[in-house]
């Protein structure tokens, strides 16, 4: 999938997670599996088409 | 008790239902279930000693889909333990959890891993005497075996509650469980969960019972 | 509306949290190496660690049950963002008793999901680590016997009443403790994560895989160690929640620098023992209150 698909499944997990903290009730399984899917389609979406050690920032 | 209940099954006296607690069991149990259908399982790799190959072990097919079966009928099972609205049926499924929790390592060749399954099944089955014991308890102190109608009423005695957390703690938990610790050496990583799953949230769902009643 | 504003306050305390739960694991390795007598990471190497595995490239391993990989690390930070969400909201006990024997299931899970063999001793040792639900059963039944409410709310107004339990639950205390301990990194019970397995059940696991797994243990050590001190002191001021939770954090750093690592069936003996001590113990409270 390329980065923009990532970025905006990962913005649309985050967007479905606030829901479920607006709504409360059952609706924060929307949250819990929200926020740990938006972290990790982020993460996969800054790694996709980038090449081993070719790290944004920490300097090392 | 002290958590709402979200869901309400009636069967007569016998209510099945979902409280805020065992509706986060139900999630996980549901989750595995779905993970045991939809994955593969994984090739154990292994190192040729001294050289730079590997070996890849592939299961069987047909020992594949008996697993898969197993390890979905084991979270079926869970699943039915977690919703229970009655003493007896848990204590059923209980049971029932034991024996597939053998029968998903049943298929796998691997000498040890049969051995430490025979072990478990033991233990197991002698589990289902203080379970049901329990459960029988219960049923001739208070004249009911629906835990909707003992809800907070105290009724059940104290012996009763300790026989079924021994028999669960005989399903799978410390410290009778190493028999289980030693057949998750089996390959075939979704359904082998299934075992260790369903003894967690058989433990969860007996805190809850036993908070309750 | 309250609750909304309550809940949507969850999120930066989300962010906090981790930030908070990494620097606590840079302290305990500080800690650690001080004791050794060395100079150790930075206090903010976790944090780092975690920046740099995240945003290094990831794949799934082709031979790995590749479902139950990605999805066992999902489940992992979506227990403890729900447990983190349960302290958060004064909720039951016994949905952070479940978070805590879900998170053995997730161990059990990542080992067992990749084909290695590390990791499966892992998984195996973590099937074996189930032996603290013993002493954690016994916890909340003694403290179900001295406030008769398990929710978290509920027993910080029975302490404000009727002053902190830690002293007159103590054996209950100690087991908590040593249940928080068991979950350490580097600590007599880490049998899980030892390194004679490599790195145990996440071995396997690399880069942003590696990275959730270590916000999810971030946020896994401030749920148990605010868990702990709202269990036991009751509801305190936020900075002295804060410093609370440091100076436990430092007691199981000193702990786990000074004690080896213990066989996995020993660590089933000493918490089978534990909880002996503490259902003789629960057993003298029953029968006191009930005179």
């Amino acid at each position: 999938m390329s980065k923009t698909g990532y970025y905006l499944l990962a913005l649309l997990a985050f967007a479905a997670g606030i829901l479920g903290l607006v709504l409360s009730g059952y609706a924060l399984v929307l949250t819990v599996i929200g926020f740990p899917a938006a972290l990790v389609l982020l993460m996969l979406g800054v790694s996709a088409g980038r090449k081993e050690g070719d790290i944004p920032f920490v300097g090392y | 008790m002290m958590e709402s209940i979200l869901v309400q099954i009636p069967f007569g006296d016998m209510v099945h239902y979902l409280s805020g607690y065992t509706v986060l069991l139900f999630a996980v149990a549901a989750l595995f279930v779905v993970l045991a259908i939809v994955s593969l399982p994984e090739k154990p790799v292994d190192i040729v000693f001294g050289t730079d190959g590997y070996t890849l072990k592939e299961i069987p097919k047909d020992t594949m889909k008996f697993q898969r079966f197993m390890a979905i009928a084991c979270g079926v099972a869970t699943v039915g333990a977690i919703i229970s609205g009655d003493l007896f049926n848990f204590t059923l499924f209980a049971a029932l959890i034991g024996i597939l929790n053998i029968g998903i390592v049943a298929g796998v060749k691997n000498r040890h891993v049969l051995d430490s399954a025979f072990s478990y099944g033991l233990v197991v089955m002698m589990g289902t005497v203080p379970l049901f014991a329990g459960a029988a308890i219960a049923a001739a102190a208070t004249g009911t075996l629906s835990i909707w109608e003992l809800a907070g009423a105290g009724a059940v005695p104290l012996i009763a509650k300790l026989l079924l957390l021994l028999g669960v703690l005989g399903e799978g938990m410390a410290p009778f469980y190493i028999g289980k610790a030693e057949i998750t050496r089996a390959p075939g990583a979704p359904y082998i969960l299934m075992i260790h799953v369903s003894s967690l949230l058989l433990f969860l769902r007996v805190v809850e019972i036993l908070l309750t009643v | 509306m309250m609750t909304v504003m309550l809940n949507l306050a969850f999120i930066p305390l989300l962010i906090a949290a981790v930030i908070f739960g990494l620097l606590l694991h840079g302290l305990h390795r500080k800690v650690i190496a001080r004791i050794q007598k060395r100079p150790g990471p930075p206090v903010w190497q976790e944090i780092l660690h975690t920046l740099k595995f995240a945003f290094k490239q990831t794949w799934i391993p082709r031979t790995a049950s590749q479902t139950v990989y990605v999805a066992v690390i999902c489940l992992s930070l979506a227990i403890w963002i729900g447990a983190l969400f349960t302290v958060w909201t004064g909720g039951s006990l016994l949905i952070i008793f479940a978070c805590y024997m879900l998170h053995k299931i997730v161990e059990h899970g990542t080992g067992l999901s990749s084909g290695s063999p590390y990791t499966k001793f892992g998984a195996i040792r973590s099937v074996m680590s189930a032996a603290a639900e013993l002493p954690l059963l016994v916890t909340v039944v003694v403290i179900y016997l001295f406030t008769g409410t398990l929710s978290l709310s509920g027993i910080s107004a029975w302490e404000a009443v009727n002053g902190p339990l830690f002293w007159i639950a103590l054996p209950a205390a100690v087991s908590l403790f040593l249940i928080i301990l068991s979950k350490a990194h580097y600590g007599p019970f880490s049998v899980i994560e030892a390194k004679e397995l490599v790195s145990g059940y996440w071995t396997e696991h690399f880069g942003g895989w590696r990275a959730v797994l270590n916000i999810a243990n971030a946020l896994k050590t401030v749920v148990l160690l605010s868990v702990f001190i709202m269990l036991f002191f009751g509801a305190l001021p936020w900075w002295l929640f804060v410093i609370a939770m440091i100076v436990l954090m430092v007691i199981i750093s000193f702990v786990c620098a000074t004690t080896p690592m213990l066989t996995p069936y020993q660590t089933v003996t000493i918490q089978t023992i534990w909880t002996v001590v503490v259902c003789i113990y629960a057993v003298i409270v029953w029968v006191v209150m009930g005179l």
